[in-house]
């Protein structure tokens, strides 16, 4: 494994009750190192709290100039939260749909 | 265009049947004023006229109908009530809106019956103590139909419907714009912002677009706030009050406004709303900014972001554009692929081809029978060809079938204008309207129908005085049923008035000479007779009947449908007018028989069963009786009725028929079998050929004559009472 890559493992409740300690989290993991790699698998609940704060990683990731990547497979409990907030992704197309639904969002100036 | 043309059409169907069934709901509301169902159906049929023909263009329609309906939201609300006024008010409304239908040239007459019609129903409302609102008294129907614009003429408040059964009617989606703006602090009292959204979602189509601005990087992220908000596009039925229910717990810590900003059903066929126009409504920018970023000749989302209007309201915009455009094509889809009406010049093309068909497949199953033993496999393909053609038969005449019930109610009315005009107090009945009948069967019995009703209103229903008199309740009765007998359908009208005067009819008939002053006639051929030519009794002349043409052209016309018309009466209690026609005119399962080498076919389904003759050596009368099965059964040599020449076979066969004169046995050669008859109409020349209905050709090309067993029954009946007297 590459020194400069970090696993980061999500909860399995990303919920609010958890957001604080999980924004803490990842605020250091994004400083811990250069590239940064999420594991969401076992997310079985998440709410809008947590979606805001995968979302202002990647924006903070793109400000940082860190490599972020989303790993396989992301539970639907994710894709189904993307969805009713609007984010526009299919499921199908796994870790790098989202990650290029994500990057599609920040090249037209949304996100 | 085309396809808007197309489109039209099909609404021009769909309103003239919406119209039907209107028509019917409002003579039910006469009879109960108070019907809930009825109400509410009448309100939704109006609705969809209005707004169907808002979306197609006939904004006359649209905007005549719309103060109609306005008038009916006020009696669904308990405001009004349908009384017998405003009922007329609204069958002429119903059959104006037939005319603006037609109308191609916005004929200035048609305007001006709108006007008074709804200036009519004004005066209803004000007779019935109802109130009109404010508008009214500012602008006359008259200016605000010129005008053509939707303007509420009785109605106080917007017809927006709002009863539980028209929430999923199509006609009544609206689009609405619902922005919602959660305070950042809302996840502290335990609002789940998805959840609402989920909420909305439910209630329709929904595009949901998030505005992601205000999240910042997580630096300066708090988790606990919110910093999403929404515009979500939603079509629903649902009422912006039920819209705002959603909402109901967040109205401290959430700004939400909610707009309507499209109703698909009456915009489907206009043009899309522009980018500029929705950034204008939603007051992201003025008009003036729009045209000078137009003016720039420069893609207007670029321009306007570099005035300073933000990527996110320019994109919502467009995702509103997008919406609103696909709500409208799918309901344009949705009115397309839920029914596809056919013209019914195609479906009786389609008819005719199956019956050459037909008539080709029996002249295929003739030759395979010569060549039966040497090609099994020709064979195999002929029987599965013909059960195939059967099956295509049948599907190709069930969709010329549709339910007499439809005919029903343009009865309805009609006993309901003319009791008015004659002042006679009717209660008319209708059963079996469920009943299916060829459509061309269908098309053909109306005027026939229509004037035995006409009958029954005029020469059997006695007027309300007379009828006191009698002992009889004041409302007479007019029975129309319908039920099916075989591959016939009866339909009987019966009327519960005077009952035919057969001595009249006599008297009558001997002054014409239609019959000998001393001669024995039965009373039902007595009152056949008012069948005959410019016969009446009626005393006096009226607009409506009595003067003696008509019963000879009913008879005609049921004739020509190869049907029969009977009368059933008794004096001072009733008259029945029973007719018997077939399910359809174009193909028939027949019995083929052989009589000195002519081919007849019998309608099958009459035919009760066939039995063996061993002719002895007395000579045979043209009508006989014979005992079968301990019954007395008229029977009738077909050979003998018909002149057929030859030889008479030793053994022969009766075809035994159930028919509306009864039963009856007709004497045959021998029989053939089942065939499936195309019918052919015999021409003028054999029309009146007795006992014969039609002709069809068979496989050999040869052509057999189609026996009408009724007749024979009559005549054979006819022929036994002549001896017997």
């Amino acid at each position: 494994m590459d020194q400069n890559i970090l696993v980061f493992n999500f909860p399995t409740n990303a919920t609010l009750e958890h957001s604080a300690v999980l924004l803490n989290d990842l605020k250091s993991a994004l400083k811990s190192k250069k590239s940064l790699q999420l594991n969401l698998k076992e997310i079985e609940t998440i709410d809008l709290s947590a979606i805001q704060l995968l979302l202002s990683l990647f924006k903070t990731a793109v400000a940082q100039k860190r490599e972020l990547r989303l790993l396989d497979p992301i539970p639907s409990a994710v894709f189904e939260a993307l969805r009713m907030t609007g984010f526009v992704v299919n499921p199908d197309h796994g870790a790098q749909g989202l990650m290029d639904a994500i990057k599609h969002y920040q090249l037209e100036g949304v996100l | 265009m085309k396809n808007l043309d197309k489109f039209r059409e099909a609404f021009k169907e769909e309103a003239r049947e919406l119209l039907a069934g209107l028509e019917t709901s409002l003579l039910s509301l006469e009879e109960d004023p108070r019907n809930e169902e009825e109400i509410s159906t009448t309100f939704r049929a109006m609705h969809t006229i209005k707004g169907s023909a808002s979306m197609f263009g006939f904004d006359q329609i649209s905007t005549f109908t719309h103060e109609l309906e306005n008038i009916l939201d006020r009696v669904r609300e308990g405001e009004l009530t349908l009384d017998s006024g405003l009922i007329s008010v609204f069958l002429q409304s119903k059959d104006h809106i037939l005319d603006l239908l037609d109308d191609t040239t916005l004929d200035s007459k048609l305007l001006a019956k709108s006007t008074e019609l709804l200036e009519e129903a004004a005066a209803a409302i004000r007779l019935a103590g109802g109130e009109l609102s404010e508008e009214i008294h500012q602008e006359t129907p008259k200016e605000a139909l010129q005008k053509g614009e939707e303007v509420a003429l009785v109605l106080p408040n917007s017809a927006q419907p709002s009863s539980k059964d028209e929430k999923d009617d199509p006609n009544l989606l609206s689009t609405y714009r619902i922005r919602f703006n959660p305070g950042r602090d809302i996840f502290e009292n335990g609002t789940r912002p998805l959840n609402l959204i989920q909420e909305l979602s439910d209630l329709g189509e929904a595009t949901i677009i998030p505005y992601f601005s205000e999240l910042p990087n997580l630096d300066k992220l708090k988790a606990e706030e919110c910093y999403l908000r929404w515009d979500v596009l939603l079509t629903t039925t649902k009422e912006q009050a039920e819209i705002h229910e959603v909402f109901l717990f967040v109205q401290d810590t959430a700004e939400v406004k909610i707009d309507r900003i499209d109703s698909p059903t009456e915009s489907a066929a206009n043009e899309d709303p522009r980018i500029g126009t929705i950034l204008v409504q939603r007051g992201a920018v003025s008009k003036e900014e729009v045209e000078t970023a137009i003016s720039k000749q420069r893609r207007l989302g670029e321009v306007l972001v570099e005035d300073g209007v933000s990527k996110e309201e320019i994109r919502s915009a467009l995702l509103e554009q997008s919406h609103v455009k696909r709500t409208r094509e799918k309901l344009l889809s949705d009115v397309s692929s839920n029914t596809i009406r056919v013209s019914s010049e195609r479906l009786d093309a389609l008819v005719d081809l199956v019956g050459e068909l037909v008539t080709l497949q029996a002249r295929l199953s003739q030759t395979v029978e010569g060549v039966e033993s040497e090609n099994s496999q020709l064979v195999a393909i002929s029987e599965q060809l013909e059960r195939f053609v059967s099956e295509l038969r049948d599907a190709a005449m069930s969709m010329r079938m549709l339910p007499l019930g439809t005919t029903f109610s343009r009865f309805k009315r009609l006993v309901r204008d003319l009791s008015q005009d004659l002042e006679k107090e009717v209660d008319f009945l209708t059963a079996g309207g469920e009943t299916e009948l060829d459509k061309t069967v269908i098309d053909k019995l109306s005027e026939p129908l229509v004037h035995l009703i006409r009958n029954s209103l005029d020469h059997g229903i006695e007027v309300p005085a007379t009828r006191k008199k009698l002992g009889k309740p004041n409302q007479g009765t007019i029975t129309l049923k319908a039920e099916h007998a075989g591959a016939s359908v009866e339909i009987s009208i019966t009327d519960d008035g005077k009952g035919l005067d057969a001595e009249k009819i006599r008297a009558k008939a001997i002054e014409r000479g239609l019959i000998l002053k001393n001669a024995e006639v039965s009373r039902e051929d007595l009152y056949e007779l008012i069948m005959a030519p410019g016969f009446s009794t009626a005393d006096t002349i009226t607009q409506v009947s009595g003067r003696g043409v008509g019963m000879d052209v009913v008879k005609r016309q049921i004739e020509d449908l190869s049907g029969s018309i009977s009368i059933e009466s008794e004096p001072g209690k009733f008259t029945k007018f029973i007719l018997n026609i077939p399910l359809t005119l174009a193909i028939i399962e027949g019995l083929l028989v052989d009589t000195g080498g002519e081919r007849f076919i019998f309608p099958l389904t009459l035919i009760e069963e066939c039995i063996e003759l061993q002719n002895d050596s007395t000579e045979r009368k043209a009508s006989e009786i014979l005992t079968h099965r301990n019954e007395l059964l008229p029977i009738i040599d077909l050979r003998q009725l018909l002149s057929i020449p030859g030889q008479v076979p030793s053994s022969q066969q009766v075809v035994i028929a159930n028919t509306i004169h009864g039963k009856v046995g007709i004497i045959v050669d021998f029989v053939i079998g089942g065939h499936q008859t195309v019918v052919k109409s015999l021409g003028k020349l054999y029309r009146e050929a007795e006992g014969v209905s039609g002709a069809t050709i068979l496989g050999d090309g040869s052509i057999a004559l189609i026996v009408d067993a009724g007749k024979l029954a009559k005549i054979a009946s006819q022929v036994l009472t002549a001896e017997a007297g």
